[in-house]
């Protein structure tokens, strides 16, 4: 019996110390306190990293066209079209386009070729012809 | 409080989806005493991939296949409980340290939720299309169509048959069999060895194999698994049949 306590004893601090190893405390917090979408803009970017908030809030509010928008990434990740792909409407409109992490110099291409800017957020920009 | 009890029906679907149509107990019976419930698990799950595989080509609808091998696992389960109970009963520690893994790696993976650089630029357009309710047919022309189908195949179904339809639940799947193939272990450990010690081991491997970035939508763990069970019924099945020819010559001399 005392050594069945005692294995149950080892047994609990092992399982404490693999669960702070993997940081799970802090990680069942996060997800706890924080929405998927949420989690989603800080670790997938808003119009940084990948641009995941900016593209959600072009289909959200500014997109009236239910075809998957070309989008081009200049900072050094992904493009986030593939979240939100839809296979149905995959004839991409080549009379819209986001950008995001453009420059100044990057967004002038765009502008030259008749793009207009409908909406943009620092360096993010959706454009259209 | 709803993506985490989300996560553990997301590891009940996991299990019975793994737990049919080879039952352990009757192959243990049967056929091979050698054999580990793990083992077992392994083999339903290379089975039903190579089924889904097959009916992704003829257009079959993803949650008839899902209730059709969730209902009579389910059956399984009720025809043998006792079985069931007294295997985890057993096996107490080890299925509890199964259970705080999985949820560790799955909460980290809810945690960040965004997808790594292959994950998002070539995987999830595919899993996405067979979400949707798309067929084989719909990957071309898709960015990287000619890369294998199999791993989107096998997110989606996972993704589309969870209770949030959230994408990363879809990915929990290569957590389920990376855990199981390393689990598989516990059984070729010596028995030498305290359950403890076992578990220890089986960490130790855990954690030095472990890449939290692969999780990320990369078909890593799933390759992984592929050779792991390759290997494993190897060596199962080579030990198996070296024993039965040593027996074999032992009876021959014997009668000489």
């Amino acid at each position: 019996m005392k050594k069945k306590k005692y294995n149950f004893i080892i047994y609990i601090i092992f399982f404490i110390t693999v669960t702070l190893i993997f940081d799970g405390f802090t990680n069942t917090y996060i997800v706890m306190r924080e929405n998927y979408e949420a989690r989603m803009i800080k670790f997938a970017g808003l119009c940084n990293n990948q641009g995941y908030g900016f593209y959600k809030n072009v289909i959200e509010n500014f997109s009236d066209s239910e075809n998957n928008i070309n989008v081009i990434n200049y900072n050094d990740f992904p493009p986030p079209n593939g979240y939100f792909f839809k296979y149905k409407n995959n004839e991409i409109n080549k009379n819209q386009i986001i950008l995001i992490g453009a420059s100044k110099k990057n967004l002038k291409k765009f502008t030259k070729d008749n793009f207009k800017i409908i909406y943009s957020e620092r360096d993010c920009f959706y454009l259209k012809k | 409080m709803t993506e985490i009890i989300s996560i553990f029906i997301s590891l009940i679907f996991l299990f019975l989806f793994s737990n049919f149509p080879f039952n352990f107990f009757v192959i243990k019976k049967f056929y091979f005493s050698n054999f580990s419930y793990c083992d077992s698990l392994l083999i339903n799950i290379v089975i039903n991939c190579n089924l889904l595989l097959l009916l992704s080509f003829i257009n079959i609808n993803l949650s008839l296949t899902f209730y059709s091998l969730i209902i009579p696992s389910t059956v399984i389960i009720i025809l043998y409980y006792k079985d069931y109970l007294k295997l985890l009963k057993n096996n107490i520690y080890l299925v509890t340290f199964f259970l705080l893994i999985f949820y560790l790696i799955s909460i980290f993976i809810a945690k960040k939720a965004h997808l790594e650089w292959d994950g998002l630029a070539h995987w999830i357009i595919k899993s996405s299309i067979f979400f949707q309710g798309g067929s084989y047919q719909n990957l071309i022309g898709v960015p990287f169509d000619y890369y294998p189908h199999l791993g989107p195949l096998l997110w989606a179904f996972f993704w589309k048959h969870s209770i949030l339809q959230i994408e990363y639940f879809g990915r929990l799947f290569f957590i389920f069999i990376f855990l199981v193939s390393i689990f598989t272990l516990n059984s070729k450990i010596s028995n030498k060895y305290s359950s403890f010690e076992k578990i220890l081991i089986i960490f130790i491997l855990l954690f030095l194999s472990t890449n939290l970035f692969l999780f990320g939508g990369y078909q890593e763990y799933f390759i992984f698994f592929i050779f792991f069970f390759f290997l494993n019924f190897f060596f199962i099945f080579f030990f198996f049949f070296n024993k039965k020819k040593k027996k074999k010559k032992y009876y021959t001399i014997k009668k000489i």
